[in-house]
């Protein structure tokens, strides 16, 4: 299982927060979940905004689906961080089904 | 340069407790484009949004065209000096050294900077810091329960002026923030301003939008889930989509902690704990983009809960998230 480390290098920063930083993780944890790997995101304690991880796994969801979750385990998250993964995830889940109910 | 009778008068005060008076002289330093003596002498107070504001509205001025202050107080000139305000501005007549402190600034708790697409994390955490007094190095428990909701509100409203400001061909607006800490009576203000496009501009098409204001528009993206990029509609490989709550809970979050938002943009503003249906107007001063003022008190902050003010969603698919 790869994982990758959102505080690498972000020392300074007290809370993750800006989509353009997530955005390259982004990037890399669907190439590894297209090359069919397992991944582990290690959150290393740090806090983060609604908005980082709705950029981090959000969009993720609503491109593949809840079945990519399968693929993910997130690590090192504080109660906080794991309650916004929980509404990110939920919410796109829901918007996901709805919209295709539409469609 | 001669002083002039025509001089424009700063206001006593540019902060949030008064927006029209704050837009109201920055409309009239943008009513010419010659050169401008502006007399200082009953300014005795400017907070962060005061500071973004009028420091968006300078930095915006015709190339060539010169401010002359006078008579501006010796502890404002301290203020303004502390945060550089004046670097970079043609701004006569405000003796920078003289206000100087040759100790430095230690114990400053105020910040102001323009943010740059690429900094933003960074920029927005060492303000925080600088405001509370702490590094993510030596974190204290306690400042650490005041920092996540001010760091958390502080980007949740810098990605939104970031990300939106831009649209509808504004491509070459930009984002000031301004952060302080009134150690005196323990207030929190953040100031988040930009030069793009406003709230009525992106989302003139959404349905949430009851008629075709700036009124409307900032009540419209007070409300959960309103967002001009997010649905079927939006191109996943082309623009993040984004769930449309920054605001909302950032809103909660000053609530939760005692204060409110002023939001401006175009001809009108509100104050989020006056209800959002009671809005003012800004109609002979307009502000060309957002400017939205947080305010909160710091000894309420540690008690914020932030995911119980998320929006409410079933919890269908728990069970399926992997944590270690």
């Amino acid at each position: 299982m790869q994982t990758i480390n959102l505080a690498t290098g972000r020392e300074s920063i007290g809370t993750l927060g800006m989509r353009a930083s997530a955005a390259p993780f982004r990037q890399e944890i669907e190439g590894c979940i297209g090359n069919g790997s397992k991944i582990a995101i290690d959150f290393s304690g740090k806090d983060a905004t609604q908005s980082f991880v709705d950029e981090l796994i959000g969009g993720l969801i609503l491109k593949h689906g809840r079945i990519i979750l399968s693929s993910m385990t997130f690590k090192n998250c504080s109660d906080d961080v794991k309650s916004i993964i929980k509404f990110v995830v939920n919410d796109r889940v829901h918007q996901r089904e709805s919209e295709r109910a539409i469609a | 340069m001669s002083l002039s009778d025509d001089a424009i008068h700063f206001p006593k005060s540019l902060s949030e407790s008064d927006p029209e008076a704050l837009f109201r002289f920055c409309a009239s330093l943008n009513a010419g484009t010659d050169n401008v003596t502006l007399d200082a002498s009953e300014l005795c107070f400017i907070d962060p949004l005061g500071l973004a504001v009028l420091r968006a509205t300078l930095e915006c001025q015709p190339v060539g065209r010169t401010f002359h202050v006078r008579f501006m107080p010796k502890d404002m000139i301290k203020y303004f000096v502390r945060m550089d305000f004046f670097q970079g501005l043609s701004v006569e007549g405000v003796d920078v050294e003289s206000g100087r402190n040759p100790e430095g600034e230690p114990d400053s708790c105020v910040e102001l900077q323009r943010v740059v697409d690429g900094q933003s994390e960074a920029i927005a955490s060492r303000l925080v810091q600088a405001m509370i007094g702490q590094t993510a190095e030596n974190a204290d428990p306690l400042m650490e329960a005041c920092r996540r909701p001010i760091e958390y509100s502080l980007k949740e409203l810098l990605e939104n002026a970031l990300s939106h400001a831009r649209k509808e061909g504004n491509f070459g607006s930009s984002v000031w923030v301004a952060c302080q800490h009134f150690r005196s009576n323990g207030v929190v203000r953040l100031a988040i301003v930009d030069n793009g496009c406003g709230f009525l501009a992106t989302l003139k098409r959404h349905p949430e939008l009851a008629e075709q204001t700036d009124c409307a528009a900032i009540q419209a993206a007070l409300k959960e889930r309103v967002s001009c990029n997010r649905g079927p509609l939006v191109g996943y490989e082309t623009d993040s989509q984004n769930q449309g709550v920054g605001l909302t809970t950032t809103a909660k979050i000053a609530g939760a902690a005692g204060g409110f938002l002023v939001v401006a943009s175009g001809d009108a503003w509100l104050r989020t704990d006056f209800g959002h249906d009671q809005s003012s107007s800004l109609i002979e001063c307009p502000w060309k983009g957002v400017a939205i003022s947080f305010h909160c008190n710091r000894d309420q902050l540690p008690q914020v809960d932030i995911p119980s003010l998320l929006p409410a969603v079933e919890d269908d698919v728990g069970d399926e998230i992997n944590f270690d």
